[in-house]
């Protein structure tokens, strides 16, 4: 082998396992064969193969019934677990109604992301109907209100530990909603019994969190987990391959962000929090869904 | 099924492929040739959009052959394929003689 084929070799791998079991050989003969005296990949050619090879692994991860399904399923239930984040306004809107004088700068800050969780609200129950257009943009709409709201209100949303798991499911669902079929499609495969499973998830953690206080606060939080896990667990298909990958998307950011934090709390790494909080769940979700897209098996091909 | 315009790459690829299966070398070549030289794909292209139409169901695989313990493999294009590039040339042909027209409209005009 001739540093040429190495070099083809080498930009090869870099496409998903599938596509290069069916048309590796095949590429690298087509590449030799337009090699002419080169003793290298040009960059030109490098260049056309990496954007080929990005094209091919995003066709691949949105294609197939079982990721789409996957993120269908998503669409459907992270708007409503999103709704568990709204548990920390009730708290706050509890503690502001005790105030003497009725300040209204603390009843803003109380409010202001209520907003969020009525779009998240209202961008499931408009997916269910079939709107899916609505649905997507109320979703990225809901998701920019936390963004800013966490930014804008920095004396209650800025604690990155709390906001970090809220901001990471809403980017996900919002990109789940767009490129799957929608939460209606999530709704057929999952059924009316597996939503009532999430939507009464949604209400126990929401109980827990708006009663959880003081010395019990560790072990409410241990209990917090148990139930989210089992819920979720319980209302997706976690039989199917879409069932796990979507238990998956929807349980990493909120037990990863808890896990990093009391982590990097013990170190006393607070500097790096902000950073590692977002960068860790996202590493293990790219981690799971690099793993499972390569344990794919490749695609079936006509041949006569 | 797609209906809206396809790209200069994937029409040139489902062209190529209209009279006769070819093998990859042989379409890239073909691409080059059918352009009249303005366009060069290259493997990266091509596999990424055979990827896509055998996606389609508008290109398959028609034979493999070893050549020099090389691996090629012939792709033709299905009746589905064979539809859409026919839609897509109506669609062309509509587009050009209407630009055809106002151009004539504009000589008649005295515009030009």
């Amino acid at each position: 082998m001739n540093d040429l084929e190495r070099g083809y070799r080498r930009l090869l791998a870099l496409y998903p396992r599938a596509h290069r079991t069916v048309h590796g050989e095949e590429m690298l003969g087509v590449l030799l064969d337009g090699a002419g005296n080169r003793s290298r990949p040009g960059k030109a050619e490098t260049l056309d193969l990496l954007r080929g090879a990005v094209q091919v692994h995003w066709r691949h991860a949105l294609s197939g019934n079982g990721r789409r399904d996957a993120l269908a399923m998503v669409s459907l239930f992270a708007p409503l677990l999103l709704l568990t984040g709204a548990a920390s306004t009730v708290r706050e809107i509890r503690s502001v109604s005790r105030m003497d004088g009725w300040p209204l700068r603390m009843w803003l800050s109380a409010l202001a992301d209520v907003p969020v969780w009525t779009l998240w609200l209202a961008a499931a129950v408009v997916g269910v109907c079939g709107l899916r257009r609505a649905s997507v943009a109320l979703a990225w709409l809901a998701t920019a209100g936390l963004l800013a709201v966490a930014v804008l209100d920095p004396a209650r949303h800025w604690a990155v530990d709390v906001t970090a798991g809220w901001v990471l499911l809403s980017v996900f669902a919002a990109i789940a909603m767009t490129v799957s079929p929608g939460p209606r499609h999530g709704l057929a495969l999952l059924g009316r019994w597996r939503l009532a499973v999430l939507v009464s998830t949604v209400a126990v953690l929401l109980a827990l969190t708006t009663t959880a206080r003081g010395m019990h606060l560790p072990l409410a939080e241990l209990v917090q987990l148990a139930v989210l896990v089992v819920g979720v667990f319980a209302a997706c298909r976690v039989s199917t391959r879409s069932g796990r990958r979507a238990a998956l998307l929807l349980l990493v950011p909120l037990i990863a962000v808890p896990v990093v934090a009391r982590v990097l709390g013990r170190l006393d790494a607070y500097t790096v929090l902000p950073v590692v909080i977002y960068a860790v769940p996202i590493v293990v979700t790219l981690g799971f869904a690099v793993l499972l897209h390569r344990f794919d098996r490749p695609p079936h091909t006509n041949r006569n | 099924m797609n209906d809206g315009a396809l790209r200069e790459p994937t029409f040139l690829v489902l062209t190529a492929l209209a009279a006769q299966p070819q093998h990859g070398y042989g379409v890239l070549r073909d691409v080059e040739t059918i352009s009249g030289g303005q366009v060069t794909l290259r493997a990266g292209t091509l596999y990424a959009a055979l990827d896509r139409l055998s996606a389609e169901g508008w290109v398959e695989v028609d034979r493999e052959e070893v050549v020099d313990s090389r691996l090629r493999r012939y792709y033709r294009l299905t009746e589905p394929g064979a539809t859409r590039l026919a839609a897509e040339v109506q669609r062309r042909q509509r587009h050009t003689t209407a630009a055809e027209q106002r151009l004539q409209l504009r000589s008649a005009e005295g515009l030009a």
